[in-house]
């Protein structure tokens, strides 16, 4: 009975980091940029969304979800265009570009600690406390926001790297952008919606991870455990973005469950440091076509 | 007038220049094709004629427009498309969607899948492979895939760098009829070819660029009966 809840819980948290790195995956196909900051624009989304529900208590939780994701949405959309895509169009090395992106993930966790303090808050709101009962199981009835909106995330990106312009054109994008431009698609805004979408999706992690655990500057670390997830999952993959999210999820819940959760933080790059070693690609470096 | 010119250009990368004062004209409707050796920069004046590097001095007309400074968006809207050197299908889209991208500048009056008819049509091949990762088709169906893409931006105009590059005899013979059935429909094409013999066939005129400068430029015939033309392009001593 303890291991299911355990079991589901990891693959709950899994989600969460599957969010996470969703947005690495995205925007490193977009643009071949690894975005330390993903980390800190979830702890963004989890702190927007707790200033929405300090401003109107009584607003359901659906639409504190989207109020947080759209307003990161807009700041990942102005990130992109005065930091990350002036620093790509002067051809700045590689390194210039990670530390950019550590830079602004720093200045982020500073910001926000300036204006929300340097103690956790938690979401005052009854949905961090409901507790559903499922089969005899009692299971926080946010698992089921989480893996709900890791559900839609999935059909929805599906459908808009299938059957949309602007997802044929992500695509293209990704794997020839000169060759692109002569079909008339302008690589800059391919990055721009990637960065929005990546950020809604952080957000999203934010405000969905609050109500079980809490939202503080610091949090910027749980996004490293995403990046190795999507690593996990070759980076640059969508499928392998979820997939590798689960898996981190469930060997951090079980493992720290058989040799102590105080080594919980480290699993995820144990898990990490093994597969590179048995699969230096990743698990779905095949699959670089979407989900 | 749809011709496309292009008067004293000057092109180049970072400070070496490419194209010194190179002035070519393509009437409307016309085939004209671009020879020269490894290195002349044939592809370098696609680049730019395309919009994709800009150039340093000089001017490029499409019918009565200056379209010097326009961007590549801007260029393929106005009905000019290329097909690159190296083809450069997008190795990780099905064919279908290969071509579908042809036509992204005109999405919004894009009329479904019932487009690729035309494309499927000409080219049967495409059509078997239709579902098949446009990476895994062979060097021939890739040209044919990258013409195809071009077609399906219903350009008036058709840049094409060396589409006969790497075929077999079989197949180049393919392309240029291909070349030769688009230039009936109407539309007005530049070939860049290293192959002057067939070039010069379906050409009606043609230009010999030489490390950067037009050497030579003529009526296709005239070309072919040219001795220097002959010596250093069609393997006649
Ligand atoms: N991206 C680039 N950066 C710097 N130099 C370049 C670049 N592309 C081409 N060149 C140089 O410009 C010159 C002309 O190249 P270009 O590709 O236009 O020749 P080409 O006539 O198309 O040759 P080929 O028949 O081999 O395709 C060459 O000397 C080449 O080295
Ligand atoms: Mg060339």
């Amino acid at each position: 009975m303890n291991a299911v809840i355990q079991i589901l819980s990891g693959l709950t948290i899994g989600c969460i980091y599957g969010l996470v790195a969703l947005g690495f995956s995205m925007i490193f196909r977009a643009m071949g940029l690894v975005n330390f900051a993903q980390g800190d624009i979830m702890m963004l989304g989890g702190f927007l969304g707790y200033t929405a529900l300090s401003i109107a208590p009584e607003l359901p939780f659906v639409f504190i979800l989207v109020i947080a994701m759209i307003a990161t949405g807009l700041f990942g959309f102005v990130i992109e265009r005065v930091a990350y895509r002036p620093a790509l169009k002067r051809n700045a090395d590689q390194i210039y570009l990670v530390l950019l992106t550590l830079g602004i993930g720093i200045v982020l966790a500073n910001a926000a600690r300036l204006f929300w303090g340097a103690n956790p808050v938690v979401y005052k709101i009854p949905l961090t406390f409901d507790i559903v009962h499922v089969g005899g199981y009692p299971l926080p009835r946010v698992y089921f926001y989480i893996v709900g909106f890791m559900t839609l995330t999935i059909i929805a990106l599906n459908l808009l790297f299938t059957k949309t312009w602007t997802g044929l054109a992500l695509r293209a994008v990704s794997q020839d952008p000169t060759t692109s431009r002569l079909m008339g698609i302008d690589p800059g805004r391919s990055s721009s919606v990637a960065f929005v979408i990546a950020s809604m999706l952080g957000a999203a992690a934010g405000v969905l991870y609050a109500p079980l655990f809490y939202v503080s500057f610091d949090m910027g670390a749980v996004g490293l455990k995403a990046f190795a997830a999507a690593i996990i999952g070759s980076l640059g993959s969508v499928f392998g973005a979820v997939v590798g999210g689960l898996i981190v999820g469930l060997a951090e819940t079980i493992g720290g469950q058989i040799i102590g959760t105080e080594f919980q933080d480290s699993i995820a790059f144990a898990v990490m440091i093994a597969v590179l070693l048995l699969r230096p690609q990743g698990l779905f470096a095949q699959n670089r076509r979407v989900a | 007038m749809t011709s496309l010119s292009i008067q004293n250009a000057a092109a180049g990368y970072g400070h070496t220049l490419v194209l010194r004062d190179v002035s070519l004209e393509i009437p409307e409707g016309e085939v004209v094709c671009l020879l020269g050796a490894n290195g002349a920069g044939k592809t370098t004046l696609i680049r730019v004629l395309s919009g994709l590097l800009p150039l340093k001095s000089g001017s490029i007309k499409l019918g009565g427009d200056d379209i010097s400074r326009l961007d590549p968006i801007s260029i393929v809207s106005r009905g000019v498309a290329t097909v690159p050197e190296g083809r450069r299908i997008f190795p990780d889209l099905t064919v279908r969607e290969n071509l579908q991208i042809g036509a992204y500048h005109r999405r919004r009056s894009y009329a479904g899948t019932n487009e690729l008819d035309f494309a499927f049509e000409m080219f049967p091949r495409l059509k078997e492979r239709a579902d098949q990762m446009g990476g895994t088709l062979s060097g021939g169906e890739q040209q044919m895939l990258a013409i195809g893409r071009a077609l399906m931006s219903k350009p008036k105009t058709l840049l094409l760098d060396e589409p006969s590059m790497g075929l077999a005899p079989i197949l180049i013979q393919t392309v240029f009829e291909t070349i030769a059935q688009l230039s009936r429909t109407g539309i007005t094409i530049l070939l860049v070819e290293q192959n002057a013999a067939a070039a010069l066939d379906v050409a009606s005129h043609g230009y010999v660029l030489d490390r950067g400068e037009i050497s030579l430029h003529g009526r296709a015939d005239d070309l072919k009966a040219d001795p220097r033309v002959q010596e250093s392009y069609l393997g006649l001593a």
